[in-house]
């Protein structure tokens, strides 16, 4: 359906002939002294974490994420609570990120509360979230297909290009019948070699990276829900098939490509988060279609109410499996063969003339 | 693109060397005046005396004949000492002294009504009669009768027939109709009476040219306020629309009434959103107004004879829609030749022929509209657009029927068309079709009724992904069916009270929508959300009657039920949570034709009329109306994405209060209209949507929906000028329009229950239109508009969530886009301006966006993903404009 709006808009473009857009500076108002919450706590040990921001200058709006400053909030003290009256306590280790005790891992069906007082004694606290059982992959297939982007030309002007590729797919199913919900973060685990001619030998490079996918899907809509308590093809990702979307130079070849699926089950909280997250960045090129996408929060102050917050403090379950991808000869389907966990490898390398651990024959 | 141009420069040529040929053989024969008076009165139902010594040796051309009567009795005498003298249907020509003394105006003209000998009997009367056009006697809906007497009058139907109640004794009475010259009669009326009267189109005179006219006193005279009366005429001196003659987009630029911006459907009345006004096309509503997403309307402007938009004060007969109705009456056909009209424009191209099928008894009336933008497209050089389409059609038909005199049976057929699919992926159509069979009949002088039978369908189709996706292939439909039956009876009990009554039964029949596959490989699951059915039954009363010679009023009541009807599932929701669907406690399965919910609710009416003299009146009314079907859509241009919504057990019913207050009065023998009105609107149940609501294939879409409430209100500044060689008017209107939620949870909340502008509240808005006769036959004039931005929500600040960035927006339309002013300048020369003439072409020029105006209709927060200077990851704002610079627009209508 977005697809199809975008469509029309770029089609009655130039059927309006003089329509055209340009970069808009509103006058908007500063947000000031914002807390800016990015806030984990899963059922697995070594994934929880509590950042906090304060909001950047609103002149670093249009600028590059790469070169926002955000200030970090520091020296706070941050516990989490859980139904049971239980108080885990984080630390700060880096500036603004406030980790747990090691050991600590949240509890399926338990219900946690973020607690954060800053340095001012401004004391904020979020809605009790609850980590729900995780889903369950039931399987990780893979598909040709072509995908539309609205680009902008070398001109500045909105052109739709169609990209040949692999749409990845999978079947999932809560493992308590419950509504699924789920966000997933899907890493491409790119292996390919690089070879260097010495006559008469020649050196073979076996080097890897990891590839993070900025448009995968990672929140389930309903557009392919199966019931409350499974879904069927739900899109994953989009992976073209043309190399230099990898930027792999000339004597670069891919040997494997191995997808890393980390995925997080969902309570309702937690989904309408990613869910409006999903839509605020989906609805970035409908022109004609300002869909107003608000994000909501579970936070906020209680010793002042007025003080803003942006961000969500999410309690979720989380699981990881890595598949290689394969090709399967009875159907033009391409098909997953899951492998090994290879999340904790690192994320980009080399080894000459000799295979990593992990490289896949 | 050359030989396009060789094209058109071709078939121009070779009309325009026909049409000369054709006209110069006509216009060389020459008669005497025997010959010229029997052309004259065969053209005009007249009988003309005069003595043909007087001409002897004189000649005339035949084009004469072709000029508007006055004119071509003025052609007859030029430079001679005779004048003319007309009584009824009489012409006699004769010396300018015998006229002088032998007849006197209020000899020749005085009318007698009723029975001389029942003087006494009465202190008013009922005086019923037509108004027609004196050339071809066909009737003139919307003519108004106006005693400068009593300061009251009424106007005519659709059948031209009026009914109006006025003192017995002497009066004196106007008549007057757009395009035509006024009328003033001297009336004695004794008793009730009929009389047919026959008004006779403008002339062009030496010194003053009259192009655009208006209604005489209608605006002080008439019981009713915030109404905007057209009719054919007046819709074509309008400024255009990208060269169109175009109703809606006309419409926008009058007091009150406002569009999105250059695009974008449908328009927006005292604050109220698009599906707040029912659009009745011979009494079919459309669902969607718009052709090309809202570039032009879907209403043929060749086909309107006359158009009601009741802005407030909304007659007890109509309802169904709480902020506006807009009653758009087709042409009913020629009943004397057949006529031909058309035009060719920058987007489609337009036809309309008008035909008698039997004589005073049958006429037909047929116009099509189509666009020729595939065939553009199908020329561009890039291959994507090449295989694009993008083009509409219309057709809209009249059969008009008259068994007798006292009744007419009138068949309206419409169909109208629109589809679109890029490079060949994703197909997109829409259709509405209407219907509506119409039978008035008038039993006697003190009684009419009319029985009205409509139908509506809006159907939206998109099809995506068939040739480059066949795995998500996917074919998305939506629906309504809307079937009416209206019947009114309007009886005149005695000599000052006008009763209307009568009974609406509607039934609608949505889909909202339908996901299938398209194709074998296609793997998109089958969804259908469940159908919508529901039952709305009206009755109304209305009188209108004078209390006193100033006072008068209109009182009416009507009384709208609703049911909601099976099969449905409806979901119920656990008391105080907010509506999840986790909280869902319980599942209503409805039966067929079941009741799953229902309301009733009174709608009273009130106007109000006090005349402060002939030529101004203080005005006051009260209306309270009910919706029970809700456009769905969180977009500011009407989409595939939008649906509409039946009011259920979730959704309760838009309730709307409204007041309203005016002084009117007219100077310069009403040359020159001023109004000021002031109005109040209250608005419950408005339906508002929550942060990323989901409108398409939503099961259970209350759960995405906020009922809100919310108020509007204004000022209306309006002075109009009818006549002479500078027409226009000029507009100012202060208004507001906010809502605000009532929800207990945050999620159920927009901007925290506080007061917001709702996306149609502009404060300010300021139009001048001014045209100017140069003379005889060019035109010069422009329209300036001048309005606040409205409102929209801008991002605030960008913050890191995992790896992504997302927005953090401000509060629900917290901000403005920047002010939206225009020029448009246009020049016309008419072919001819004899208004007879068989053949006539005008040529209208037109400059939009005079000063290259950006004026930004929306904003969006975009990445950019590649191009010179920006890097990958890179956000921005943008604003978009559709006519960001100067436009030049040649439109050329012609009529046979």
């Amino acid at each position: 359906m977005r697809r199809a709006v975008l469509h029309i808009m770029v089609l009655l473009l130039p059927a309006v002939i003089i329509s055209c857009s340009e970069i808009y500076y509103p006058e908007v108002a500063p947000v000031e002294d914002m807390l800016i919450v990015d806030g984990l706590i899963t059922d697995m040990q070594g994934m929880n974490v509590i950042k906090l921001r304060q909001s950047p200058s609103p002149e670093q709006f249009y600028l590059h994420p790469l070169e926002v400053v955000l200030p970090p909030v520091t020296d706070a003290v941050v516990r989490v609570e859980d139904d049971l009256g239980n108080i885990y306590g984080f630390r700060e280790s880096r500036w603004g990120n406030y980790y747990p005790e090691p050991g600590f891992a949240g509890i399926e069906g338990r219900s946690y509360t973020l607690h954060i007082e800053t340095v001012e004694g401004v004391i904020y606290e979020s809605d009790p979230q609850t980590i729900v059982p995780a889903a369950i992959i039931k399987n990780v297939y893979a598909r040709e297909t072509s995908r539309d982007f609205l680009l902008r030309d070398f001109y500045g002007k909105h052109a739709v290009q169609t990209v040949d590729g692999l749409e990845i797919l999978t079947g999932m199913s809560s493992s308590d019948d419950n509504i699924l919900r789920f966000r997933i973060k899907p890493t491409l685990l790119l292996l390919y070699n690089y070879y260097e001619w010495r006559i008469p030998d020649i050196d073979v490079y076996y080097r890897w990276r990891k590839i993070s996918i900025p448009d995968a899907e990672p929140v389930n809509l309903h557009r392919f829900t199966g019931g409350f308590g499974e879904i069927t093809n739900h899109s994953l990702c989009f992976l073209p098939s043309s190399k230099s979307y990898y930027q792999l130079g000339l004597n670069e070849y891919v040997y494997r490509k191995i997808l890393i699926i980390r995925y997080y089950t969902l309570n309702h909280e937690s989904y309408r988060f990613h869910t409006e997250a999903e839509k605020q960045i989906k609805s970035e090129n409908r022109l004609f279609d300002p869909v107003v996408s608000q994000l909501p929060t579970n936070l906020r102050s209680t010793s002042h109410p007025e003080k803003q917050v942006a961000g969500f403090f999410e309690a979720s379950s989380t699981r990881s499996e890595t598949h290689l991808l394969t090709e399967r000869a009875q159907d033009d389907m391409l098909g997953f063969t899951r492998i090994e966990d290879l999340e904790n490898v690192p994320d980009q390398g080399s080894m000459l003339n000799e295979k990593p651990y992990f490289w896949q024959d | 693109m050359l030989n396009l141009r060789k094209q058109a420069l071709l078939i121009f040529l070779i009309l325009s060397v026909h049409a000369a040929q054709y006209l110069r053989a006509q216009n060389d024969a020459r008669y005497d005046i025997d010959g010229i008076i029997s052309l004259l009165e065969e053209l005009h139902p007249v009988k003309i005396f005069y003595e043909p010594k007087w001409f002897e040796g004189k000649t005339f051309n035949r084009s004469v004949a072709d000029m508007p009567l006055d004119r071509a009795l003025n052609a007859v005498i030029s430079g001679m000492d005779l004048t003319i003298v007309r009584v009824y249907d009489y012409i006699v020509i004769l010396p300018r002294e015998v006229s002088a003394v032998s007849f006197r105006e209020s000899d020749t003209l005085m009318l007698t009504i009723g029975d001389p000998a029942e003087f006494g009997r009465y202190n008013r009367v009922i005086f019923n009669g037509r108004i027609l056009d004196g050339t071809t006697g066909e009737s003139l809906p919307g003519a108004v009768i106006y005693s400068e007497t009593t300061g009251t009058g009424s106007s005519t139907g659709t059948d031209g027939t009026f009914s109006v109640t006025l003192p017995v004794g002497e009066l004196l009475l106007r008549l007057s109709y757009v395009g035509y010259e006024d009328q003033v009669r001297r009336v004695n009326l004794f008793g009730p009476g009929e009389y047919d009267f026959f008004l006779f189109e403008e002339t062009q005179r030496i010194d003053e040219v009259t192009i655009m006219a208006r209604r005489a006193e209608e605006n002080v005279s008439r019981t009713q306020m915030s109404v905007i009366t057209m009719d054919a005429r007046l819709l074509r001196e309008l400024p255009g629309n990208l060269g169109e003659q175009d109703l809606i987009r006309s419409v926008t630029l009058l007091p009150g009434v406002q569009s999105v911006g250059e695009f974008g459907a449908g328009f927006h009345v005292r604050g109220g959103s698009n599906d707040q006004n029912l659009l009745m096309l011979e009494n079919a509503p459309l669902f969607n107004s718009s052709h090309l997403f809202g570039l032009i309307s879907v209403v043929n402007p060749d086909m309107v004879s006359e158009m009601n938009l009741y802005k407030g004060s909304i007659p007890a007969r109509f309802g169904e829609r709480v902020s506006s109705v807009m009653d758009i009456r087709m042409q009913p056909g020629n009943v004397e030749e057949l006529k031909l009209s058309g035009g060719i424009g920058l987007i489609n191209s337009r036809l309309h022929l008008e035909a008698p099928i039997v004589r005073d008894k049958v006429t037909l009336s047929v116009g099509g509209r189509s666009s020729y933008s595939n065939w553009l497209l199908g020329r561009l050089p890039d291959e994507e657009l090449a295989n694009s389409s993008a083009g509409f059609y219309d057709i809209s038909s009249v059969l008009n029927i008259s068994p007798s005199q006292n009744n007419n049976i009138s068949v309206f057929a419409y169909h109208s068309s629109d589809d679109f699919s890029y490079a060949g992926n994703t197909e997109y159509d829409y259709s509405n079709t209407l219907a509506s069979v119409r039978w008035n009949s008038v039993p006697g002088e003190k009684m009419s009724f009319s029985v009205t039978g409509g139908l509506s369908m809006y159907n939206y189709n998109v099809r995506d992904g068939e040739q480059t996706d066949p795995y998500e292939a996917y074919l998305l439909s939506s629906s309504i069916d809307y079937q009416s039956l209206r019947g009114s009876l309007l009886w005149f009990p005695d000599g000052n009270h006008r009763v209307e009554t009568g009974i609406n039964v509607i039934r609608y029949d949505i889909a909202p929508g339908s996901l299938s596959p398209l194709g074998d490989k296609s793997l998109t699951g089958k969804s259908v959300v469940d159908r919508e059915q529901g039952l709305e039954l009206a009755i109304f009363l209305s009188d209108e009657f004078e209390i006193t010679d100033r006072l008068s009023t209109e009182i009416g009541l009507r009384y709208s039920g609703y049911l909601h009807l099976g099969p449905q599932t409806t979901y119920i929701y656990e008391e105080g949570s907010p509506r999840r669907i986790e909280y869902i406690t319980d599942t209503l399965t409805i039966g067929r034709n079941r009741k799953a919910a229902g309301y009733g609710r009174p709608e009273p009416r009130l106007s109000l009329r006090y005349s402060i003299d002939g030529s101004s009146s203080l005005k006051a009314s009260y209306t309270r109306n009910n919706q029970y079907i809700n456009l769905i859509s969180n977009t500011s241009v009407m989409t595939p994405a939008d649906t509409w919504k039946l009011s259920d057990i979730h959704l309760s019913p838009l309730t709307s209060d409204n007041i309203a207050a005016g002084y009117f009065r007219n100077f310069m023998n009403n040359m020159i209209e001023t109004s000021v009105e002031v109005y109040y609107r209250n608005l419950r149940n408005v339906i508002e949507y929550k942060d990323g609501a989901r409108i398409l294939m939503n099961h259970s879409i209350e759960t995405d929906l906020i009922n809100a409430e919310g108020y509007n209100y204004g000022i209306e500044f309006y002075a109009g000028k009818n006549a002479g060689r500078l027409t226009g008017w000029l507009s100012y209107t202060f208004s507001a329009s906010m809502r605000r939620t009532t929800g207990s949870f945050p999620e159920e909340q927009i901007n925290r229950n506080a007061w917001f502008p709702s996306d149609f509240d502009k404060p300010h808005e300021f139009i001048l239109n001014a045209n100017y006769n140069v003379s005889r036959r060019w035109r010069i004039g422009g329209t300036f508009n001048a309005s606040t931005g409205r409102p929209v929500t801008l991002p605030e600040l960008r913050f890191p969530h995992g790896e992504r960035w997302l927005i953090y927006y401000s509060d629900r339309n917290k901000y403005r886009l920047p002010s939206y002013h225009r020029l448009d300048l246009y020049i016309a020369r008419n072919e001819s301006l004899k208004l007879h003439r068989r053949r006539k072409g005008n040529w209208t020029l037109s400059l939009l966006n005079v000063y290259g105006r950006r004026n930004p209709y929306s904003v969006f927060y975009e990445r950019d993903l590649a191009g010179p200077g920006s890097r990958r990851g890179n956000f921005n704002l943008y604003t978009l404009y559709i006519i960001g610079r100067p436009m030049p627009v040649l439109t050329y209508n012609f009529r046979f």
